[in-house]
């Protein structure tokens, strides 16, 4: 992934929030963002995303392969009253699904190999959602996303609200993701050095008002 | 009593789509029933499969106006049911003219084979969708209508269809109902709300505590319907007046969610189904 000048207000009256901001995501490697609260972290994946609101200035160029964005709250992406394991199928669903198809099993997400992953992480496929933990949940909410196959995943503090223990396992599993470029949002430092074999990335605040981007 | 199980089970079965399963407050399924009555009324002199068809599509006309108030002027769906159930009652006045008009159709097939072959063919394609794509994402969409914009699902349109589906079900309950009573009625549909929701409570409430499942199943609208005819039968049989049914229905209804709350065997969300 590219990002080449990037520009950005939030509304066109506005100072610049974004100036000048350029960057390369190696491919295939974890790659970490860190900032104080408020610096903008979120908007940046917001704007890599495609996803900053319409009033908003953009200017720039992003050179990137298919990206998607898993959000701080990703149990708002799961359904609770369904198991583990029809979630993931129902994550593989068409825009309109038909009345005509059953349930497929899924036995992998391109080099994803789900039953390896359950073994790994001692997930039972077959318990509801809202009984799994919250690293089973979060795996859960990330093997949805890489159903849709992307290459590039940004994760906006996918251990937030997760312990030590927890939030190890899930980036062991981020670990075992192989051909996937990954940009994560962290303030775990000690989780980052141990995982993130990327560029390490700060967002600061300029005194211009600014956001500076340093790697 | 059996009649009448045939005439209401493509009601409740209706009903269990949108209230159980989409979990949305389906208040026009009430016009939907009424609706699918009278335009198979005006279908009548036609050929049995064009009245039946007829009643299914206007259950989907319904359907859709309802969608098409949220699509294209985003009210909320409480508001358009309500919207919706006044607009078609000044419809069906007037395409019926008078208030109850004699209904009788050209077929020689008795009325009771047509309950039952139409009930059996509803139970054996819901039974089969039920557990389909659609099937689910209608399930999905009760438990977390979020789960379908970060999977890039159409929301809207899984909506449209399951209300369309559960309309026409309930608009061809409407069309038994005239025909095994011989007359359209613009007040035929009142109270069936009631009717639906303490069937689908009390086939939740059974079908929980005997199978110890909360997933969709059409067992559950079967069940509650079930019961809600022996309820009824029985009442009428110690001598409950009719025009006290209505009291008992939403007497039962607090009972079941009384019970069951206190014993915290089952949670009841915000439509109590």
């Amino acid at each position: 992934m590219h990002v080449e000048h990037l520009f950005f207000k939030h509304h066109k009256g506005d100072d610049y929030f974004f100036k000048d901001l350029s960057f390369t995501l190696e491919k295939g490697k974890m790659h970490a963002l860190h900032g104080k609260n408020g610096v903008g972290k979120s908007v940046l994946f917001d704007i890599l995303h495609k996803t900053a609101p319409c009033n908003s200035l953009f200017l720039g160029k992003i050179v990137s392969e298919k990206i998607e964005c898993l959000s701080q709250q990703f149990d708002i992406t799961l359904a609770n009253e369904f198991t583990f394991l029809e979630n993931l199928q129902c994550s593989s669903f068409k825009k309109f699904p038909s009345p005509f198809r059953f349930l497929k099993q899924v036995d992998h997400f391109g080099s994803i190999e789900i039953e390896k992953i359950l073994l790994r992480f001692h997930i039972d496929p077959t318990l509801l959602v809202h009984k799994l933990s919250g690293a089973q949940r979060q795996i859960l909410a990330l093997l949805m996303k890489l159903a849709k196959k992307p290459k590039i995943l940004l994760l906006d503090e996918p251990t937030a609200a997760l312990d030590e223990e927890n939030a190890t396992m899930v980036f062991e599993f981020l670990n075992s993701l192989q051909n996937i470029t990954l940009f994560v949002i962290c303030h775990d430092q000690k989780m980052i050095h141990r995982y993130a074999t990327g560029t390490h990335f700060t967002l600061k605040k300029h005194h211009d008002g600014s956001r500076i981007l340093i790697s | 009593m059996i009649e009448q199980f045939f005439i209401l089970l493509p009601l409740v079965i209706g009903a269990y789509i949108t209230f159980s399963l989409l979990k949305l407050p389906d208040f026009s399924i009430e016009s939907a029933y009424l609706f699918g009555a009278v335009v198979s009324y005006l279908c009548r002199n036609l050929e049995l499969p064009i009245v039946i068809f007829g009643a299914i599509f206007g259950g989907v006309f319904v359907a859709f106006t309802v969608s098409a108030l949220n699509t294209l002027l985003n009210i909320p769906f409480l508001l358009r049911a309500i919207i919706a159930n006044g607009l078609f009652h000044g419809v069906t006045q007037y395409l019926l003219g008078t208030s109850q008009k004699s209904f009788h159709i050209l077929s020689s097939i008795s009325s009771y084979t047509i309950c039952l072959g139409i009930t059996l063919a509803l139970i054996l394609g819901f039974g089969l969708l039920i557990y389909s794509e659609l099937g689910y994402a209608l399930a999905i969409y009760g438990n977390n209508p979020k789960f379908f914009e970060n999977q890039g699902i159409s929301s809207k349109y899984v909506v449209s269809v399951g209300l369309a589906l559960g309309y026409a079900s309930s608009a061809l309950s409407g069309f038994l109902f005239a025909l095994c009573n011989g007359f359209v009625d613009l007040t035929m549909n009142y109270g069936i709300i009631l009717l639906c929701l303490t069937s689908l409570i009390l086939g939740k409430s059974s079908y929980v505590y005997f199978f110890q499942k909360t997933r969709q199943n059409l067992v559950i609208p079967f069940l509650g319907l079930c019961i809600y005819c022996v309820l009824q039968k029985l009442l009428l049989k110690v001598g409950l007046p009719l025009k006290y049914f209505n009291a008992f229905q939403a007497l039962c209804i607090v009972a079941t969610l009384t019970l069951f709350k206190k014993t915290k065997q089952i949670s009841f969300d915000h439509l109590g189904v």
